[in-house]
């Protein structure tokens, strides 16, 4: 048995004593059990898998089609048939939404991963070599940042030309700042570490002091900011999808649903009302789990949501 | 103070400098001739490399540049291909409807959003702490062109108080600003309950209370002061977020405002008024940031500026 030492939060796969229950548990662990002591991350956490799963299976058993239109069917209310209705061109809207989850959660995860792939190892380079290259890196987000995101996100679809895929390339431009602002500030915290000086002296070159001891101490607010960018890179993805910024008509994107519904709201009101309540639903249980996994991994972690 | 708003100002006159680069190589970069589309649009054949020629469009890019950026700094932003209308008065007709809009929304937020917040932070976990917290959440995750679809629904065309769209009365106004404002709304009572809470547990206000101060003196002249300055930041950020979340405010509701007038300038390549347009608004967002950095000042006398 070892000697009773608390290690500091988010040192990874280091363990600690537990004086209350004198279990002996991991840092994943501590995290998970906290996680799930909270009712709404663990909803959130629910209704995410029920709709990874809705997506994945769903379409393979609705007897629809989502794109060919069937006019004899135009504009049914919800029934038994037809649980959502259809649309102005028969097609079943349920079907269509499944559909569109692939597309529009494909398209969420796809830009914060983009935006995470050049956000952190700017954030990183920053923190970490400081002094001109840091100022030089801080600049550049400034410039981005000194954009209203969306007016930033219009600008690249207009350089790009418009389709989903460019849309959600423009979202990710601007959750790259937010990665780059928080992950400096955390490595700026971590650089100061005594384990890094050690690792300096012992020879590791910068590349392996920033991926072996900073990255993995740096990753807690990497995964909070990971999971919250994805309900707002849906949001801003199928609002470019609604204004014309994104890809085509056929296509079941659920903002691009909702503004060809749009213009049937007075009689025909379901045809705009689920695509909406999908997106709604699905950033929902993004930010519930979110705001779970921020106070579990670290309570004192501050991210500032923009 | 003077020496850290001077060096303030040189970095913003370098941050718009830095954007108007980018927007102008951007859109230039960009796919898609305007000359050719307007041609293709009116429908008469005419000698393109002329038009070319007049507006300046074959002469290489840094030139372009030069001459748009000197005429830039004597206030002239050149005409709108299109309407040929000169940029600055195409973008000031439209610049009051958004502004309304945007400081209505801030304003709104900013009242409830505190208030809320205040009441939320007071009576923690209770019901009142509950429901905030809920419909923050909510709030936060609300795709705002459903919300605005969904009121416009309910109180337009099923319950006939409001009118469905425009832009002339008071009665216009109040669906676009409830949408608009209901996610800065949100984070701003979510901020306003952390920072709160955290300032309730500071030394200085047991002392107060201590000292046998009443409840409410303490809360609103000790600790209300203190937890403002995050929420001064944000609403600060939500200024230039309002503006850009108005383009998709004034596309449901079908208001002539800024938002439009880019969206749709990007969308025929109307480079003088895309370029003109973006550095009108980069420039507002700029100094609505340094304003706030500057308020600091007051909110907090410890915050040295060196």
């Amino acid at each position: 048995m070892a000697t009773e030492v608390s290690y500091p939060s988010g040192t990874r796969g280091k363990s600690e004593w537990s004086l209350s229950t004198k279990v002996y548990t991991t840092e994943r662990q501590r995290v998970l059990r906290q996680l799930f002591r909270r009712r709404t991350a663990v909803l959130g956490l629910c209704i995410i898998v029920l709709e990874l799963l809705a997506i994945v299976v769903g379409p393979f058993l609705m007897p629809y089609d989502p794109t060919n239109p069937s006019m004899a069917d135009r504009f049914q209310p919800p029934s038994r048939k037809h649980a959502l209705g259809t649309d102005e061109l028969g097609r079943d809207v349920l079907t269509r939404i499944l559909h569109g989850g692939r597309i529009s959660v494909t398209a969420g995860i796809f830009s914060v991963i983009l935006g995470m792939l050049v956000g952190v190892p700017l954030g990183l380079a920053a923190g970490y070599f400081g002094g001109r290259i840091g100022e030089t890196i801080m600049r550049f987000i400034d410039v981005l940042l000194s954009f209203p995101g969306i007016l930033l996100a219009i600008l690249i679809v207009g350089t790009l030309g418009p389709s989903m895929w460019n849309a959600a390339i423009a979202v990710a431009a601007f959750s790259v700042p937010i990665f780059a602002r928080v992950v400096r500030g955390a490595t700026l915290s971590v650089k100061g570490n005594d384990y890094v000086e050690a690792a300096r002296c012992v020879g590791c070159g910068d590349v392996r002091i920033i991926y072996r001891h900073i990255l993995p101490n740096v990753l807690a607010p990497i995964v909070v900011l990971f999971t919250l960018n994805i309900g707002v890179a849906i949001i801003y993805a199928s609002g470019l999808n609604f204004v014309g910024l994104g890809g085509k008509p056929p296509m079941p994107e659920w903002g691009l649903m909702l503004s060809s519904g749009r213009s049937y709201l007075r009689h025909e009101w379901w045809v705009a009302t689920f695509p909406g309540l999908a997106i709604l639903i699905t950033v929902l249980a993004m930010n519930l789990l979110g705001d779970g996994l921020r106070d579990a991994l670290d309570p004192r972690l501050r991210i500032q949501r923009l | 103070m003077t020496a850290y708003i001077v060096r303030r100002l040189l970095v913003s006159v370098l941050v718009l400098f830095a954007s108007s680069v980018a927007v102008f190589s951007m859109i230039h970069l960009a796919p898609g001739d305007p000359v050719e589309m307007l041609t293709f649009e009116s429908g008469q054949i005419t000698d393109l490399d002329a038009i070319r020629e007049r507006l300046g469009l074959n002469d290489p890019l840094p030139v372009q540049y030069f001459r748009f950026a000197t005429r830039a700094l004597r206030g002239d932003l050149g005409h709108s291909i299109r309407s040929n209308r000169p940029v600055t008065e195409e973008f000031f007709s439209r610049l009051p409807n958004t502004l309304k809009l945007a400081v209505a929304s801030l304003i709104l937020a900013i009242i409830v959003g505190m208030l809320a917040g205040i009441a939320s932070a007071v009576w923690a976990n209770s019901l009142i702490d509950y429901v905030v917290m809920f419909s923050s959440v909510f709030g936060i995750s609300m795709p705002v062109f459903w919300l605005g679809l969904m009121l416009m629904l309910l109180f337009s065309l099923r319950l006939g108080w409001l009118p469905v769209s425009g832009f002339s009365t008071w009665k216009h106004m109040i669906l676009p600003t409830i949408t608009l404002s209901t996610i800065s709304m949100a984070s701003i009572a979510r901020l306003m309950r952390s920072s709160l809470l955290e300032v309730l547990q500071e030394d200085y206000i047991r002392t107060a209370k201590a000292k046998g101060l009443a409840y409410w003196s303490v809360l609103f002249r000790h600790a209300l002061r203190n937890s403002l300055i995050p929420v001064v930041t944000v609403a600060g950020l939500q200024l230039g977020m309002l503006l850009g979340g108005a383009v998709l405010t004034e596309m449901v509701f079908a208001i002539p405002g800024v938002g439009r007038l880019v969206v749709d300038a990007i969308l025929t390549r109307d480079f003088p008024l895309v370029q003109g347009s973006v550095l009108f608004l980069a420039t507002g967002f700029v100094l609505v940031n340094l304003l706030v950095d500057l308020s600091y000042f007051y909110l907090d006398p410890r915050i040295q500026y060196t």
